[in-house]
């Protein structure tokens, strides 16, 4: 049993005096990392009223309970303002579940074995790039497993975003319009390779590929419209380039370079999901700027037991909104710590967004909530992930020899206009891909100017 | 219908057989397809000048300056006049469903197929007097007078199965065997290096959305591609493909651009090369940040050259014309306007007709040459100028002692020609705003010696001579407004040294009726297209301008329409200009002004 020797407010002036200081270490009662590196436990770390939403709300809201809009109140300040709203104005009902102490379930195995190893070897250099001590590209895990700054928060989002070395996610999306009708509903499989950074076996380099981050590429396997729509992203190690783009447009039935600069911008006809998006950290790093803390504290994040393996092709029940299809049903804890940080789209002329603001939930500096404003300073979009570890009763995904960890589904909600993209990492879709983790040659399957033209059939 | 089933089950039987010896039980399927209606209406007052039934000599009286009136004072005419009858107007160029089906099967993470199966229907014919007889889409080059072995066709409808090919992949090889498209260049719609397939003009000609470029007119073919990649930047890629022809439009349809005083004989020519296959190769890479392609293709020149032939028809056989059908040339006026129009020479084409054909000697042709001025050496007509050849012409063709109106025949022949061409391609980064940024410069250029032409004259001897055309692209994204999605506009310059857009030699053109063509010294092009989506991206405007830069313009402003998964809804414009100098490449496409709408129903 944790004692509770802590009143109820202590964590609520304990964040608001570190945020204060500059002190950004994560951990209220103790330094959290050394908690994580010695037993992976972080109940000594904080008090009760941040380990379980009975301690936080003093019993109003119990594990198991469902958050309505007639108990949102109690934790308005848990959640992003759309979230916020979802629930009290739009039907939505988010599960509360108990909240994770043991870290090993917050990440892929291997992910947080590098990020233990390589704890402290990371830093800036002169253009901004995370390298390690002798300069050479990140070797893998978080780089800033206790970030001290915003840019270190964010470099643990930027350089590694599936924490595998390779993740293939067969995703199912639906657009849900203002009507709260389905208006588009699309299959594809978004593949990524890590070719720095890496961890396990293999080192933490792909040979001759020093000099990148990652390879990723997005093919669309339905609807017929845009079936065979793909691109390839070649990211740079450099994240004050922007990556190089090509595509297959099946109009064009070849292989060719795009630009890639406009990342504001809708994948297909009637997404909310932008490029810039992805992870929170859609795009290089260093093409944003002002990066900033603004504040910390508790949050409600969908960090565990969403993964519905027991369901046909691990699609979600839905609910809410107009017609009752506009939200997956989601399960959130009380994460006890999150950073929450600022960034402005300083490479983007005519950008619109003016900012965005990224919860990261200090236990795997992960992101947790995220949304972005509009040139006028006003709300427009949250993008909110779901995590979990895959494992549901006698069910497993591995990723190799561990249980594999990764993002479940995602609502995207634009506001202003109340369009929801929502869609899970599928086990999968239209066209026979499936999901998957860590495996063998990736990048002559889908990573490679040959391959987008093969999958652009 | 035997004949059709058999010659699809036959051609099909190339990919299904492979595919069969695969476990398709296991395999995952996906169907998926597509029902469209097509609906072109015409915007301009042009009739297509080509069809008999918008010649613009119809019910045009014009004066009959051959030896007629001396030879037979009083009976032979003075005027000739194009029966006005044939004239017909038209308000549709199209009236189409589409049908598209495809199969796509992964069997495991090596072997997947593809199968696509296209129908379409134009019922123009129904509605519009003047095409209800006339043929859109048979060809007859096979007895399923399908375009290709996987096509059969009837007058108004075809049906073809333009993809059907097996995949296979392991590692770094990639192999595709089976019916296919090849697609390869940097440039859009001007086809430097895409020169593997030729085009089926058959379906609304090259005027459909100027953003799908060709993707449904490339003429598929059986053949094998495979590529290897040699390591993350190189990889080497090669072709060989059974020869397809590209397809034209039918005789009097409306997009038609081949007189119709003209008989074209197809078969013989396909049949000389139908077992022929082309081959290619092309390495593509990158050199820095440059990426770059080099590639050769060995091919038959799958559009083809054309030159008089032999009509095999009655009194006239053994001669480049054929008497007697309603629908030829009328007059000499008639003749020097047309050949103008598609940059033929029309003195020299009579004289080749003369020349090369010794049976018009059985006709009286050195007397008739003779008579009118032209130069008689041997059996070898020389002719000065336009009253002379005005006279030779009006003299066969005068009802009373000539042939009266007269078609003319032409051979199509496919020569083997070695296509050379590179490429270059290049992102700049520059600052946020400026014009480098994201700017994406493409140029490429292709080398074919000893190119063959149609010639001018219509001779046999064909026009040998080395071609290369190059092209510059810039693409980028601008962003205009914060509330809108960046702009995507791309800007081309084509020039080519020998020959048109459609490939007419340059020697043809600038060619005013009744005189020899000028001949220009080369073919430039420029195009800007411009695509303007909604911030969700249900509306798509777009904008797409083309000229010669000398006096033929298209331009092509749409929307595109997106509400939902199923429906797609096109309205755009062809917009066809010709100065009339006989210079461009609108000069006889100026009836395909029109508004054209396309609601498609995905499933």
């Amino acid at each position: 049993m944790h004692i509770r020797k802590f009143d109820f407010n202590f964590s609520r002036r304990a964040f608001l005096d570190k945020t204060a200081r500059g002190i950004l270490g994560a951990g209220v009662l103790t330094p959290l990392w050394p908690l994580i590196a010695q037993a992976a436990d972080i109940t000594k770390a904080y008090p009760d009223e941040l380990l379980s939403i009975e301690g936080y709300t003093k019993g109003k809201i119990k594990t198991g309970d469902l958050l309505t809009a007639d108990n949102v109140d109690l934790v308005k300040e848990l959640l992003d303002p759309i979230a916020f709203k979802q629930v009290k104005e739009m039907g939505r009902q988010i599960r509360i579940v108990a909240s994770t102490r043991d870290v090993t379930r917050m990440y892929p195995a291997e992910y947080l074995e590098a990020t233990l190893r390589n704890k402290g070897q990371a830093r800036f250099d002169a253009g901004g790039n995370v390298v390690t001590a002798d300069g050479k590209p990140w070797i893998g895990g978080n780089p800033f497993p206790d970030a001290k700054t915003a840019e270190e928060a964010f470099a643990n989002l930027a350089l590694s975003w599936g924490r595998h070395n390779n993740s293939t996610y067969a995703v199912r999306d639906w657009e849900i319009g203002p009507d709260g009708e389905q208006s588009y509903q699309y299959d594809f499989v978004w593949v990524e390779e890590n070719t720095s950074g890496r961890v396990g076996a293999g080192g933490p380099y792909l040979e001759g590929m020093e000099d990148k981050l990652r390879l990723q590429s997005v093919f669309f396997t339905s609807p017929a419209d845009v079936k065979g729509t793909s691109y390839l992203n070649t990211w740079h190690y450099d994240q004050r380039r922007f990556p190089d783009l090509v595509g297959y447009l099946p109009a064009f039935k070849r292989v060719r370079k795009f630009p890639t600069n406009q990342r504001f911008e809708p994948l297909v006809a009637g997404m909310a999901l932008y490029l810039s998006d992805a992870w929170a950290a859609g795009d290089p790093m260093l093409t944003w700027g002002n990066y900033r803390v603004v504040g910390r504290g508790p949050f409600l994040g969908a960090v565990s037991q969403n993964w519905y393996g027991d369901n046909e092709n691990w699609e979600r029940p839905v609910h809410g909104g107009p017609k009752n299809q506009t939200f997956f049903e989601t399960q959130m804890e009380l994460c006890p710590e999150v950073l929450i940080v600022e960034a402005e789209p300083v490479g983007y002329s005519r950008a619109p967004v003016s900012k965005k603001r990224v919860w990261i939930d200090v236990r795997n500096m992960m992101y947790v909530g995220y949304i972005t404003y509009d040139r006028r300073g006003d709300i427009w979009k949250s993008f909110e992930p779901q995590y979990s570890l895959y494992e549901k009763g006698d069910l497993k995904v591995m990723d190799g020899k561990h249980t594999a960890w990764s993002w479940t589904g995602v609502h995207c909600h634009d506001i202003q206009s109340n369009r929801m993209t929502r869609f899970v990492q599928a086990k999968k879709v239209q066209g026979g891909y499936t999901s998957g983790y860590n495996r063998e040659g990736l990048i002559d399957k889908y990573l490679n100017n040959q391959a987008i033209q093969r999958l652009g059939t | 219908m035997k004949t059709i089933v058999l010659n699809l089950s036959r051609s099909a039987l190339w990919a299904g057989a492979a595919v069969c010896a695969l476990p398709v039980a296991a395999a995952d399927w996906q169907v998926s397809g597509l029902v469209r209606e097509e609906i072109a209406v015409r915007a301009g007052g042009h009739e297509n000048p080509a069809n008999q039934s918008g010649n613009r000599f119809n019910g045009v009286t014009v004066a009959n300056t051959g030896l007629g009136p001396l030879l037979a004072p009083g009976v032979a005419p003075s005027t000739f006049a194009r029966p006005d009858s044939l004239s017909e107007s038209t308000s549709l160029n199209m009236f189409a469903t589409r049908m598209e089906l495809s199969a796509d099967a992964k069997f495991n993470e090596s072997f997947a197929a593809h199968f696509k199966l296209r129908g379409f229907y134009d019922g123009v014919g129904q509605i519009e007097d003047a095409y209800k007889y006339e043929n859109i889409f048979e060809q007859e080059f096979r007895g399923s007078r399908g375009g290709t072995p996987f096509e059969a066709a009837r007058k108004d409808w075809m049906v073809d199965v333009p993809v059907a090919h097996l995949d296979y992949n392991d590692g770094p090889l990639w192999l595709r065997l089976g019916n296919q498209q090849i697609a390869w260049g940097e440039a859009i719609f001007f086809r430097v290096l895409d020169v593997p397939n030729g085009l089926d003009l058959r379906r609304h000609s090259i005027l459909d959305v100027a953003a799908e470029e060709f993707s449904d007119k490339r003429v598929p073919s059986f053949g094998l591609r495979g590529s290897f990649r040699v390591n993350n930047d190189w990889e080497i890629e090669g072709f060989s493909q059974r020869f397809q022809p590209s397809i034209l439009a039918g005789d009097n349809s409306p997009y038609n651009t081949i007189p119709a005083q003209f008989t074209v004989q197809e078969r013989a020519g396909y049949q000389d090369v139908k077992n022929d296959w082309n081959f290619g190769g092309r390495i593509r890479g990158n050199i820095g940040d440059v990426g770059v392609q080099f590639m050769a293709v060995n091919r038959r020149n799958p559009d083809g050259v054309v030159r008089w032939t032999d009509s095999k028809s009655g009194m006239l056989g053994g001669t480049a014309f054929q008497a007697g059908t309603g629908q030829g040339v009328y007059s000499s006026a008639e003749w020097f306007e047309y050949a103008s129009l598609v940059g033929l020479d029309g003195i020299g084409g009579l004289e080749t007709a003369l020349n090369e054909f010794p049976a018009t000697l059985g006709l009286g042709s050195l007397g008739v040459a003779g008579g009118c001025g032209a130069n008689v050496t041997g059996n070898q007509i020389s002719i000065p100028g336009k009253a002379a050849a005005g006279c030779i012409l009006d003299t066969f063709f005068d009802p009373v002692v000539g042939m009266g109106n007269l078609k003319g025949h032409l051979a199509r022949e496919y020569p083997r020609e070695t296509v050379l061409g590179f490429s270059a391609n290049h992102v700049f980064e520059g600052e946020p705003d400026s014009l480098l940024d994201q700017l994406v410069a493409r140029f490429e250029l292709s080398y074919t010696p000893d190119k063959k032409f149609t010639n001018p004259t219509l001779s046999r001897h064909y026009i040998k001579e080395d071609e290369t055309q190059f092209a510059f692209i810039f693409e980028k994204y601008h962003k205009f407004s914060a509330s809108m999605p960046a702009t995507y506009i791309v800007a081309q310059w084509l020039h080519k040294s020998s020959s048109d857009l459609y490939g007419r030699h340059v020697s043809g053109l600038s060619n005013k009726p009744g005189e020899r063509p000028r001949g220009i010294d080369s073919f430039n092009a420029v195009a800007l297209a411009i695509q303007q989506p909604s911030s969700t991206l249900e509306w798509r405007g777009d904008l797409t301008v083309l000229t010669d830069l000398r006096g033929g313009w298209l331009i092509q402003p749409g929307v595109k329409w997106k509400p939902n998964r199923q429906m797609q809804l096109d309205i755009y414009a062809n917009i066809i200009e010709s100065d009339g100098g006989y210079d461009d490449f609108a000069a006889n496409l100026e009836n395909a002004n029109e508004v054209f709408v396309r609601g498609t129903w995905y499933f």
